[in-house]
C-alpha cells in the first residue's frame, strides 16, 4: 500500500490517478540482441499501457538502432563509449554523466537482459524494489532471483545445450505474451534479393569467394530479381573484393552495394526485399522484425536454435562440424565448419524458396546427399504456445548434444511453465543408444542425491521446530547437504550430457530465498525437489526414446513373410 | 591505449579489493566505469582485427 501510494499524483481536476509504472530493461549487448529485445516485447506497451518503459544500452550499439529503439522505449539512456575517455577518471565522469538522469528514479521492477559483469552492476546499482536478471549483493555475489534468468546464466551461457530461442526466454523473464509471427506480404513481388555477407566475428562469416560464388548464382539463375548487398563502415574492405570480382562483372548493373549506409537506410532495403540471406548477425534480426523471408547461414559460435530469427519459415543452413558450434575464445585456424557447408547447398536452397510460391512447401527431402553429408537445413515454426520451434528438414546424424538438449528443452518448458510440449520419436544410432544407456545411470545417481538432499532438509526444518533444536545436529545435517552438493559436481565429470541439469541446480541452490534458516532449508528442500522432478522426467523421456529406437530396429529385422 | 588499459586493469584490481575488504569503501559507479571501459577497450580491438 505504501508503495501504492508513493506512485500516485493529483491531476488538475484533484483526482487521484495512478502514476505511471517504471521498468527499466538493460541491454547492454550487442545491435543484434536489442532488436531481439524489441520483438519479445512487442505487445508490452498494448496490454499495459500505464507501463513507462527505459532502455539501457551502450551508445554505440543504440544509437544506430534509435529508429527501431524510440518505439518500444519512452526513455533510452545511452551508456557512453569509454574507450574515447582521456583516462579512467574522465571516464568514470562520463558515466556518471549518462546516469544522472535516473539517479533519483526508483523503478517499479529492473530487468537485466544481458548477462556481462557490467550489465550485473548496472542493475545493482539502478534503484527497484524488483530485479530480475542478473545482480550483486554488497559481498559482490552473484544474485539471479528468477527461473529463467538462471536459466540462461546456467545452460545458455555455460554450454551449448539450449534449444530454446532466446526471444522465448526474453518474453518469459519480462512477462509478454509469445505469439505466432508470421511473414508480412508473402506475395508482394519486390524484386529484390538482399544480401548481407559480413557479421561481427570472422568465425561467424564466410570468406568474400564463397559469397561471390551465391550472387553470380542468384543474378545468374533469377534475371528478374536485382541483389542488393548490404553492410556497415567496417565491412568496406570485404565488399571490395566482392564488387571487384570478375566473374560477377557481367551483372554489374543488377547488383547494387549499400555498403557503409545507415541502418535506417538499410531497414528500408530489408523492408522491400523478397528475401534476405545472411550470417547470423543483426540482418537476420532485422529480417526478422520485418517480418521478411529470410535464409541464414549460422556458422563459428552461433547457435541455431538460440538465435534463429523469431519468424514462422525461416530457413537456417548449418554445419555438421564436430566442434560446431564453439565458443568465442576457441582458438580455430581452419574454419572447418565454413568449408562444410558448400556455396552449392545454400545456392540450391535458395533456388527452391525463390521457385515455390509458399514458405510452407519448400521441401529438401530430396537434395542430394553430398549437399547434405556435413550440413543441415532447418526451417522455423511456432507451437501453438508462441514457442519457436527448429525442425531440420534434412537427414542427418543426430547427436547426443543436440538431442540431450531438446529432451532438456521439454522438461524445462513442463517444470518452468506447465507446457507439455511433444517431439517426434528421434532416429538414434548405436553410439548413440550406448551414451544414453549411460546417462540414464547418471540420472538415476542425481535423483537418488537428490533425494537426500530433501531429506536432510526435511530433517532440519524438524529439527528447528522442536522446542530445544539440537544445534549439533543441525550443523551434521547441514554437513551432509555440502556433502551432497558436491557429490552432485562431481557426476558433471563422468556423465557430461548432465552437466546443464547439475548447471541448473547448482544456480537455483546459489540462489535461496529466506532470511532465516527455516525459509532457506524450505528453499533448499524445494531446489532438491526441482532437481529430483527434472532427472526423473529426464529419465522418463530417455527411456521411452530407447524403447521406441530398439522397437523400430526390432521391427525394421522381422522378416517379411 | 596501452597506457589506459594497465590503468583500468590496476583500479579494477583496487575496487575488486575493496569489495571485499572493506565494502564500505566501494564505489560502484567507479567499478562500473571500469567494467565498462574495458569491454569498450576489447570491442574497439577485435574491430580493428577484424
Amino acid at each position: 500500500m505504501k508503495e501504492a501510494l508513493q506512485i500516485t499524483e493529483v491531476d488538475n481536476d484533484n483526482i487521484i490517478v495512478p502514476a505511471p509504472k517504471k521498468l527499466a530493461i538493460i541491454q547492454l549487448s550487442r545491435l543484434g540482441d536489442l532488436v531481439q529485445t524489441c520483438i519479445s516485447m512487442e505487445g508490452l506497451k498494448t496490454s499495459n499501457p500505464d507501463i513507462q518503459t527505459t532502455l539501457f544500452a551502450r551508445k554505440k550499439f543504440a544509437r544506430p538502432l534509435m529508429f527501431i529503439l524510440k518505439d518500444f522505449f519512452d526513455e533510452i539512456i545511452l551508456l557512453p563509449n569509454l574507450n574515447e575517455a582521456k583516462d579512467t577518471i574522465d571516464g568514470h565522469r562520463l558515466l556518471l554523466d549518462s546516469l544522472n538522469q535516473v539517479k533519483n528514479t526508483t523503478f517499479n521492477a529492473c530487468i537485466n537482459l544481458s548477462y556481462s559483469k557490467s550489465s550485473g552492476w548496472l542493475t545493482t546499482f539502478l534503484k527497484s524494489n524488483y530485479k530480475l536478471g542478473l545482480s550483486y549483493n554488497t559481498d559482490g555475489e552473484v544474485i539471479i532471483p528468477d527461473k529463467w534468468s538462471q536459466y540462461i546464466y546456467s545452460v545458455v551461457m555455460r554450454g551449448t545445450f539450449n534449444k530454446i530461442n532466446l526471444v522465448n526466454i526474453f518474453q518469459k523473464i519480462i512477462g509478454t505474451n509469445a505469439e505466432p509471427r508470421v511473414i508480412t506480404n508473402p506475395n508482394n513481388n519486390y524484386n529484390r534479393i538482399t544480401i548481407n555477407p559480413f557479421s561481427s566475428s570472422e568465425k561467424k562469416n564466410w570468406k568474400p569467394n564463397k559469397w561471390v560464388e551465391i550472387i553470380f548464382k542468384i543474378a545468374k539463375k533469377h534475371r528478374e530479381k536485382t541483389v542488393a548487398i548490404i553492410g556497415g563502415k567496417n565491412d568496406r574492405h570485404m565488399a571490395k573484393v566482392i564488387e571487384e570480382s570478375p566473374i560477377l562483372a557481367p551483372f554489374r548493373s543488377r547488383i547494387n552495394f549499400h555498403v557503409g549506409n545507415t541502418l535506417q537506410e538499410n531497414s528500408q532495403i530489408i523492408k522491400s526485399s523478397d528475401l534476405i540471406i545472411s550470417h547470423d548477425s543483426l540482418t537476420a534480426h532485422m529480417a526478422s522484425f520485418y517480418k521478411r523471408p529470410n535464409i541464414i547461414i549460422s556458422l563459428g559460435t552461433v547457435r541455431v536454435e538460440e538465435t534463429a530469427p523469431f519468424l514462422e519459415n525461416s530457413f537456417l543452413i548449418s554445419p555438421t562440424t564436430n566442434c560446431f558450434p564453439c565458443f568465442p575464445n576457441d582458438q580455430c585456424s581452419d574454419y572447418k565448419c565454413h568449408a562444410d557447408v558448400s556455396y552449392q547447398l545454400v545456392s540450391e536452397v535458395i533456388d527452391r524458396v525463390l521457385n515455390e510460391t509458399s514458405m510452407e512447401n519448400v521441401s529438401f527431402k530430396d537434395l542430394p546427399v553430398f549437399l547434405t553429408s556435413s550440413a543441415q537445413v532447418f526451417k522455423t515454426k511456432f507451437s501453438s504456445e508462441g514457442l519457436l520451434t527448429t525442425t531440420s528438414m534434412t537427414e542427418t546424424t543426430l547427436k547426443a548434444k543436440n538431442l540431450f538438449g531438446s529432451l532438456l528443452r521439454v522438461a524445462t518448458l513442463f517444470l518452468h511453465q506447465n507446457i507439455e510440449e511433444t517431439i517426434p520419436f528421434p532416429r538414434i544410432s548405436r553410439e548413440l543408444h550406448q551414451d544414453f544407456l549411460q546417462t540414464l545411470l547418471g540420472l538415476q545417481h542425481l535423483y537418488e542425491l537428490a533425494e537426500f538432499g530433501k531429506k536432510y532438509s526435511r530433517f532440519i526444518l524438524e529439527e528447528v521446530t522442536k522446542t530445544t533444536p539440537n544445534l549439533v545436529e543441525i550443523k551434521s545435517y547441514s554437513t551432509k547437504i555440502d556433502e551432497i552438493d558436491h557429490l552432485q559436481n562431481l557426476l558433471s565429470k563422468t556423465y557430461s550430457l548432465l552437466i546443464p541439469v547439475i548447471e541448473i541446480h547448482t544456480v537455483k541452490k546459489a540462489n535461496l530465498i529466506g532470511n532465516n534458516i527455516v525459509e532457506l532449508t524450505e528453499s533448499s528442500f524445494w531446489c532438491y525437489d526441482q532437481c529430483s522432478k527434472m532427472c526423473s522426467i529426464l529419465y522418463d523421456l530417455i527411456e521411452n526414446t530407447l524403447a521406441e529406437s530398439k522397437h523400430n530396429l526390432a521391427q525394421s529385422r522381422t522378416p517379411e513373410v | 591505449m596501452e597506457k589506459l588499459i594497465v590503468k583500468v586493469i590496476e583500479e579494477k584490481t583496487k575496487c575488486e579489493s575493496l569489495l571485499t575488504n572493506d565494502p564500505t569503501n566501494f564505489d560502484i559507479t567507479k567499478y562500473l566505469s571500469l567494467l565498462l571501459m574495458e569491454e569498450d577497450i576489447a570491442d574497439e580491438r577485435s574491430a580493428t582485427n577484424n
